[in-house]
């Protein structure tokens, strides 16, 4: 459905992105011209998985290249038209992230593998008895793939606010999920620094919370672990700021936090409600 | 005292209408091509003007391009160029040390080419 539907947009739309005046240094990006930025600090990007250790953030790229209708945006392949000044509406595949909390840099992959199964929620009964368990570790459940997530994103934008709606859906077969998400960005500038606040709202279904989080017979025989996780709504707020040092070097640094939902919350392998992502460094661009 | 005030005047014209003819330099008009935006080809018609030279065989490079090779008398007066950048045009001879140039420069209606980027920088992961 959603080929067919991109296909149709491809072939009727007649409009070009153009270009705006877009003058904010922190979002804006010049047409034709490779951005390339590195930046140096310390951050981490919190794991809210039983045994999860957070995904550390040390260096971080910055890669983007916008043409007259194609992008490439960190990851995300594009190709966007622009029916109105004030709109864009984009067709987009890039890596799904929810993978990334079950990724190989858990200590465990690295040195030496454990056989808990818990994570301190085993606690002893007054009557002397153990619960079972209610959590379970990411050592030990089964592989999670990759997937792709294939995307329609409409923007509405004025010079300092962009409201945004997203639909996903899986590309390659791996959840067969999808989610939609609504966005607000407010963009500004305090004396030298750039500044963006966001807030968004992500609907995720029940196919691709449970493939993640759910937990089956593929993970454990012990049925008192088994979840089948439902939809959730997740709500994520963030501070992205920016402070030029000279021409190339610049302050930057960047607050995010996402409560993730019953959802995700309610499965014994998650141990935390919220995630959150900072980094604070200095970037440098080509 | 009228007659000396007008001697005065003349006396101090004189020199601008003593001063030679300045020679005439390579030039050309209009050195400004104005285009939608950055990356589209600009097409200039342009009139040149040359400075006395010898006779030998001159050529007219576009950015170290050469666009061709015509004694004195046979150099064009007009062209049509077609720009995607600030372009110098230079007058270059084997005899001539000198190689005189202009500058052509290329302006954009859309004042910024600039484009509000999707994702927010430094947002990989």
């Amino acid at each position: 459905m959603f080929s067919r539907f991109f296909l149709i947009l491809l072939l009727t739309s007649a409009f070009h992105a153009s270009a705006l005046a877009c003058e904010n240094k922190l979002v804006c990006i010049e047409e034709d011209n490779w951005s390339i930025g590195v930046a140096f600090g310390a951050g981490a990007r919190t794991n809210p998985l039983v045994d999860g250790d957070a995904i550390p953030l040390i260096i971080l790229p910055d890669v983007a290249w916008y043409g007259e209708h194609a992008y490439f945006d960190n990851g995300e392949f594009g190709y966007q038209w622009q029916p109105n000044k004030d709109s864009t509406t984009e067709v987009f595949v890039r890596t799904n992230t929810e993978r990334a909390y079950f990724a190989f840099w858990h200590p465990s992959n690295i040195f030496l593998p454990t056989n808990s199964v818990t994570d301190g929620a085993g606690t002893p009964s007054p009557g002397g008895e153990e619960d079972p368990p209610r959590y379970i570790s990411v050592d030990d459940i089964a592989q999670r793939d990759w997937s792709l997530d294939a995307g329609l994103r409409t923007n509405w934008f004025n010079d300092n606010d962009r409201w945004s709606f997203t639909v996903i859906h899986d590309a390659l077969g791996v959840h067969n999920g999808f989610s939609a998400t609504g966005r607000y960005q407010h963009d500004f500038e305090w004396q030298d620094w750039a500044l963006a606040t966001h807030l968004s709202v992500t609907y995720k279904s029940s196919n691709l919370i449970d493939y993640y989080y759910g937990i089956s017979q593929r993970d454990t025989s012990d049925e008192t672990l088994w979840y089948s996780a439902g939809s959730t709504f997740q709500f994520t707020g963030g501070l992205l700021f920016n402070k030029p040092i000279n021409q190339h070097w610049h302050w930057l640094g960047r607050i995010q936090i996402t409560s993730l939902g019953s959802g995700v919350t309610d499965s014994p392998l998650v141990s935390k409600r919220y995630v959150t992502n900072m980094f604070f460094g200095v970037g440098y661009r080509f | 005292m009228r007659i000396l005030l007008l001697t005065i005047l003349l006396l101090l014209c004189l020199p601008s209408f003593a001063k030679e003819k300045s020679p005439a330099l390579f030039s050309a008009f209009p050195n400004e091509c104005i285009t939608t935006r950055k990356g589209e080809i600009c097409i200039l018609p342009i009139t040149l003007t040359y400075p006395e030279m010898s006779s030998s065989e001159h050529c007219l490079h576009i950015n170290n391009r050469i666009l061709g090779c015509w004694s004195p008398d046979k150099l064009p007066t007009d062209l049509e160029l077609e720009l995607d950048s600030d372009s110098t045009l230079t007058l270059k001879s084997e005899d001539d040390k000198k190689a005189p140039s202009v500058m052509l420069k290329v302006k954009y209606r859309q004042a910024s080419t600039h484009r509000r980027r999707v994702r927010n920088p430094w947002s990989l992961f």
